[in-house]
């Protein structure tokens, strides 16, 4: 009998794509919940989001755009520090030797992509959307602006929805690449350069900046224009925006499973 | 025999370059095998393919009889690693990644896992530091966790890339020391640069070059330069004579003779190691005019071997 048998420990048998899927979860996990990573993340996000729609509600509000446009622009940000929150999962692994180090475990790769995926996506939307938008919807009962519960909730799912556009796109990159470079440049140019794009008719619509942002179509977002009641000024991007999240996963599971470390 | 690992023809390739070319392992049960070569040889990679972290270009090879492409969890369940270098996930404790690598082989209760782990962090030397950051151990410390949490589910087989590079003398001793104790209970696979260590510990040694096996055999045939092995005699009287009385034995391959006519150092190589140390020297006395001096066999430091038979590959190119 082995010793670990003699401790009364039982070993695990553990098939396919969810061998080493526990321990795995619960250190991806662990990296956000167990650490102080969660409270610095939501402590900054409830400040740089609810600090600038206070400013909006409570003192001079920007010309033209309104509590919840503000709120859009402001998620678009937390957009941009998830890809630069991301950028090492992968490739800072591949590099280190730490992803070689629990391959070598019975785990499958599609459990350790999974660990990256889901606790990070759960954290940075739990962190940088939530929590503010929880806090955004005391802030706008108390100044008195009139809003629908179910219509704001629906609503942030829009900025969650581009948080996990900057999510997937980071860690496909990160199984494609072998150098932390390209995978924040590509994140960082593809979201200041919507800035221009979004200026062309028609091409603006798809984009997901079209989901937090005003365009050359609308000058509301998505988001704005579901919290508030109005038509959806570019419902392609919801469309696309999926999509291409469903792509970036593919792929990067693609990748990853042929990955040699 | 029954072997723990076995490779037939096993390759890596990248780009038309071969890494590891051809190589045809046999790794026994309970051995300590010891993996030598120059950086560069294919060490690193050939344990990464045994471990499907890497995938062969051609060639087959199999853990415990289990195929290293088609059944590679089933290979890592029963397989202790322990990377070159290693780095953990630096948030974590001492304690914390040897609970996480436990996570993979049991489930149980809280308690009886604790123990497992306490069992492991003693074993190492590390129970005092367990619950520090890894990022405040030094590197012999996170070497040692690297030990304890590769043996932390007792595997049946342990790769070990370098596991005592990084360590000072004492580091090494207790590394050796820690590689004694899994002997009983593991077959231990271990690269090394530290040719003293290898010659300290291991039954079996392979030497790899340019990504091919040079030699592969037990210590003593390798130490040996193969099945062959050299006694030294000094003698005095008709040497030509003792020479030639040599020679006509079949287990005899070849006498190098050292000085005049009257006295010499005899230089006898023999097919076969236990007949020569069984007869020769009998021989050489069964003739009374000889005056035998000096009977020896000479140690030979695993090193010389090393380096011989290194550069011969590099001189055979």
């Amino acid at each position: 009998m082995s010793e670990a048998a003699a401790l009364g420990l039982q070993p695990l048998r553990e098939n396919g794509w969810r061998a080493g899927l526990s321990p795995l979860m619960r250190a991806g996990f662990g990296a956000w919940w167990r650490t102080r990573e969660w409270w610095t993340q939501a402590l900054l996000w409830t400040v740089v989001i609810n600090g600038s729609v206070a400013v909006a509600i409570w003192g001079d509000a920007p010309e033209g755009l309104g509590v919840f446009g503000l709120y859009g622009v402001m998620t678009m940000f937390a957009a941009i520090a998830v890809a630069i929150l991301m950028q090492d999962e992968i490739v800072g692994e591949k590099r280190s030797g730490t992803a070689a180090w629990v391959l070598s475990k019975p785990a499958s790769r599609d459990a350790f992509l999974l660990s990256k995926l889901v606790p990070n996506a759960v954290g940075v939307l739990a962190t940088m959307i939530a929590i503010p938008s929880a806090v955004l919807l005391v802030q706008t009962l108390l100044a008195g602006v009139e809003v629908s519960v179910p219509r704001f909730a629906l609503g942030t799912l829009v900025p969650a929805l581009n948080l996990l556009f900057y999510l997937t796109l980071t860690l496909m990159l990160g199984t494609l690449f072998d150098s932390a470079g390209p995978v924040i440049a590509i994140p960082l140019a593809f979201a200041f350069g919507q800035q221009l794009i979004a200026g062309i008719p028609g091409l603006a619509s798809v984009l997901p900046w079209a989901l937090v942002v005003g365009t050359a179509d609308s000058d509301t977002s998505v988001t704005g224009a579901i919290i508030t009641g109005q038509p959806l000024p570019a419902p392609a991007a919801l469309l696309t925006t999926s999509l291409a999240c469903a792509v970036f996963v593919a792929v990067a599971f693609w990748r990853w499973r042929r990955t040699e470390l | 025999m029954d072997l723990a690992v076995q490779t037939r023809g096993l390759s890596k390739s990248y780009d038309g370059v071969h890494a590891v070319d051809g190589i045809d392992l046999e790794v026994p049960r309970h051995s300590v095998f010891g993996f030598l070569g120059p950086n560069g040889a294919g060490k690193t990679t050939t344990m990464k393919m045994l471990l499907g972290l890497i995938r062969p270009t051609s060639g087959s090879g199999s853990v415990f009889g289990l195929d290293i492409a088609a059944d590679s969890p089933g290979v890592r369940g029963r397989v202790g690693y322990l990377p070159q270098e290693p780095r953990f996930y630096p948030r974590m404790t001492a304690r914390e990644t040897l609970r996480f690598a436990a996570g993979f082989f049991f489930s149980g209760p809280a308690g009886a896992l604790e123990a497992r782990i306490e069992e492991m962090l003693e074993l190492v030397g590390l129970a005092g530091k367990a619950d520090r950051p890894i990022k405040t151990l030094s590197g012999g410390e996170t070497q040692r966790l690297g030990i304890a949490q590769a043996q932390i589910h007792q595997p049946d087989l342990l790769i070990l890339d370098e596991p005592a590079a990084a360590l000072d003398p004492l580091g090494r001793r207790d590394v050796l020391a820690i590689l004694e104790q899994f002997r009983a209970t593991s077959t231990v696979f271990y690269s090394t640069h530290i040719l003293d260590d290898v010659q300290r510990v291991s039954d079996i040694v392979c030497i790899l070059k340019d990504g091919r096996i040079i030699s592969q055999g037990p210590l003593e045939q390798i130490l040996a330069g193969g099945s062959e092995s050299v006694f030294v005699a000094v003698v005095e009287g008709d040497v030509q004579r003792a020479r030639t009385t040599a020679l006509d034995q079949p287990w005899v391959t070849q006498v190098d003779v050292d000085g005049d006519g009257h006295s010499a150092r005899m230089r006898i190589t023999v097919s076969d190691a236990e007949v020569g140390a069984a007869r020769l020297q009998r021989l050489l006395l069964a003739d009374e005019t000889l005056v035998v001096t000096e009977f020896t066999r000479p140690s030979v430091r695993l090193e010389d071997v090393f380096v011989d038979l290194v550069e011969k590959g590099a001189d055979d190119e």
